[in-house]
């Protein structure tokens, strides 16, 4: 089985006491309390890293984030809540329709202390040439380093009372866009329709630097009556397509690896997440 | 692949290259600004509650709720260590982590001592307010691999609304979030402090820094208050005092001795030398009261007797005042000025009443001849009347 397989990311140097974080944190992702919103209450959304939907939630500290927007049918506003917020954001809706919430995190380290851990991280998400790569820049075995930043979003349904409503096909595809669109992070995933509706697929695309990223893999998650990870690669347009499945949570996540032009850490990384529930 | 097909990383480079990498690491930390923190984050969240409405030591005005990972806490894994698997009490923890709640809490129960001594919320002369444990949170086992949030909520009392508190927890509890939310004042304070880091001083309540003279102003003005319209067991015997005789060397003597006696003992009672309990004093004042009226009755000249009683009663009534001054609250950033503002405007009350006295009762009937037998004796017997009523009150109700 898929899941079965074990995978370690090491963090660099974990250092609180809070914190006694399991061994593998592959996902970081937006987890709404619920992601059907009444208009004018406040959606409650937490801040995960973790696996398999399983992970520790992280308070509001600015520090941690590039940029957190929300966007509606009308625009794209920043937000900022209070340190120490936890669950970490919790802005009122004030738009119906479609919004979404993005959170792009600054760089952060972590090295690999070993080379089988740096591979097994590399076979989790496909990378077939990068130990290769690797061997041929002459980089070490032990404690390869790499910056990392992470691109996590949300997809939530604001209406008059709050319901799980999903469309015979969507009421105003164009307003839908608006929270659709990227957000212009250096690497990012984008739903190609409003997950909200009758479409038997889920359609996403991924852009690098604003250009489709092709042969990469993405990684979906179903929690429902089980939990369930299935991956697809990315098609000549950056798109791949995953057959919808029964009500539950979804999670879609990828990461791209570059090699980075000095030569101050082995790799960059950077992830990119989208939580629906339908 | 193995490392015995990297024939470049032999052991001597390797090490040699681990050193440079080390060096090159810290120096790439330090020169990096746009990289935040080199781990993950995830520091216990500490709000402090402060309610004005509630009586301070009677129901707590303070609520401190720590949301943390309490396995963690009592397994003792600070941040010295950097995992569960390095840390040297990794099974302590992963043990606890899978207990339910009911076995976390009785754990909980062993440990609260240690933790209420390993935080503290000190004044800024380094009085620790004390707290107590009001409740503990504790969620269902869930995924064990995740870290679970427990809720502990202290309680607490703030006494003094002007000072200013720190927060501090041990270092071995690590990082903290502090937030302070206070409804008497828009605070909206937050902080995340290292471990073992003091949070800087923090006020509860809005508290603009008073001038002197608005001080002074404004302790005059409760002083005479004391007096008029609230002391009216002081008026009386201030009223006992004129009714002897409306001579000015006699009553400015008399006045002067009363005001000397009670300045001294208000002092002393202000500046908490002094307790003596309001069932004691109060019955004595009324009593005071009852003595010069009698003495009023027996005698109409100015004796060195009388001038001792009313020392020693001036004394009596300072107590009384100081216990009225501890209700309402000295400034402790202006003592002596406050004591001073408070003394002055009981003195402005006493002066007025004996002024009253002289112009509607001396003025008018000072020269008759019925002056003693039918104005200042009848009254002294009202007035002692009164003060036996309020000694007997005071005593036995």
């Amino acid at each position: 089985m898929i899941l079965s397989k074990t995978f370690s990311v090491w963090l660099f140097a974990i250092s609180t006491s809070g914190l006694v974080l399991p061994a593998q944190a592959h996902e970081y992702w937006l987890d709404p309390i619920d992601s059907a919103i009444m208009l004018g209450t406040s959606a409650i959304v937490d801040i995960r890293n973790g696996q398999r939907f399983s992970g520790a939630a992280f308070p509001y500290d600015a520090n941690q984030y590039q940029s957190i927007t929300i966007t509606n049918s009308d625009i794209r506003e920043p937000y900022s809540g209070r340190l120490g917020d936890y669950p970490a954001i919790h802005p009122e809706m004030q738009t119906a329709g479609l919004n979404s919430i993005a959170v792009d995190t600054a760089p952060k380290l972590l090295t690999y202390d070993t080379w089988q851990k740096f591979n097994e991280f590399l076979d989790y998400h496909g990378f077939e040439n990068a130990a290769q790569r690797h061997l041929d820049r002459k980089l070490p075995k032990t404690d390869i380093t790499e910056s990392y930043i992470r691109s996590a979003k949300t997809l939530l349904q604001v209406n008059d009372d709050g319901s799980r409503v999903i469309y015979k096909k969507a009421p105003d595809p164009g307003d839908d866009n608006k929270a659709l669109a990227p957000t212009n992070s250096l690497f990012e995933m984008v739903l190609l329709d409003n997950p909200y509706t009758e479409k038997s697929t889920i359609d996403a695309k991924l852009l690098f630097n604003g250009e489709a990223l092709t042969g990469r893999q993405v990684e979906m998650f179903w929690k429902g009556t089980q939990l369930i990870r299935l991956t697809e690669i990315t098609d000549s347009e950056g798109v791949v397509s995953f057959k919808v499945l029964d009500s539950g949570d979804y999670m879609l996540n990828a990461v791209q690896l570059v090699e980075p032009d000095n030569s101050e850490v082995h790799w960059l990384s950077y992830w990119a997440s989208i939580t629906f529930e339908r | 692949m193995s490392d015995a097909n990297l024939p470049y990383l032999t052991t001597a480079t390797y090490s040699v290259g681990r050193t440079i990498r080390l060096i090159f690491w810290a120096a790439f930390l330090l020169l990096q600004p746009s990289f935040t923190q080199a781990h993950e984050i995830r520091p216990a969240i500490v709000d402090l509650n402060y309610t004005s409405s509630q009586v301070a030591d009677v129901e707590g005005n303070l609520s401190v709720v720590i949301v943390l990972n309490l396995e963690s806490l009592i397994a003792g894994i600070g941040p010295e260590h950097d995992n569960t698997d390095t840390a040297e009490n990794a099974d302590d923890y992963k043990q606890l982590r899978s207990l339910s709640q009911a076995a976390l809490l009785d754990e909980f129960e062993r440990f609260q001592t240690t933790l209420l001594s390993s935080l503290k919320i000190t004044t800024s002369d380094n009085q620790t307010v004390p707290l107590s444990v009001s409740s503990i949170d504790i969620p269902p086992v869930g995924d064990i691999s995740v870290p679970r949030d427990s809720t502990v909520t202290l309680a607490g009392a703030l006494s003094n609304n002007r000072e200013s508190y720190r927060w501090q927890w041990s270092k071995s509890f690590g990082e903290a979030i502090i937030r302070v939310n206070s409804d008497a004042a828009s605070l909206d304070y937050a902080a995340l402090l290292s471990p073992g880091q003091q949070s800087e001083p923090i006020q509860f309540t809005q508290y603009t820094a008073q001038s002197v003279w608005t001080v002074l102003k404004n302790y005059i003005v409760i002083g005479f208050e004391h007096i008029l319209p609230k002391g009216l067991d002081h008026i009386l015997f201030v009223i006992g005092l004129f009714l002897l005789t409306y001579h000015w060397r006699a009553l400015a003597l008399q006045v002067t001795t009363f005001t000397l006696a009670h300045s001294v003992t208000l002092a002393l009672g202000a500046a908490g030398i002094l307790r003596i309990p309001a069932s004691v004093v109060e019955p004595l004042i009324a009593l005071s009261i009852v003595f010069i009226c009698v003495e009023n009755f027996l005698s109409h000249k100015l004796s060195k007797w009388r001038i001792a009683m009313v020392f020693v009663f001036g004394l009596l009534h300072g107590l009384g005042f100081a216990s009225v001054l501890d209700e309402v609250g000295l400034d402790s950033n202006h003592f002596f000025i406050a004591l001073l503002g408070f003394n002055i405007g009981v003195e402005l009350g006493q002066l007025f009443v004996v002024t009253a006295c002289l112009i509607t009762i001396a003025f008018w009937f000072g020269k008759k001849p019925y002056y003693r037998t039918l104005i200042t004796q009848p009254i002294s017997v009202v007035i002692a009347l009164i003060g036996l009523y309020w000694f007997f009150e005071r005593t036995f109700f």
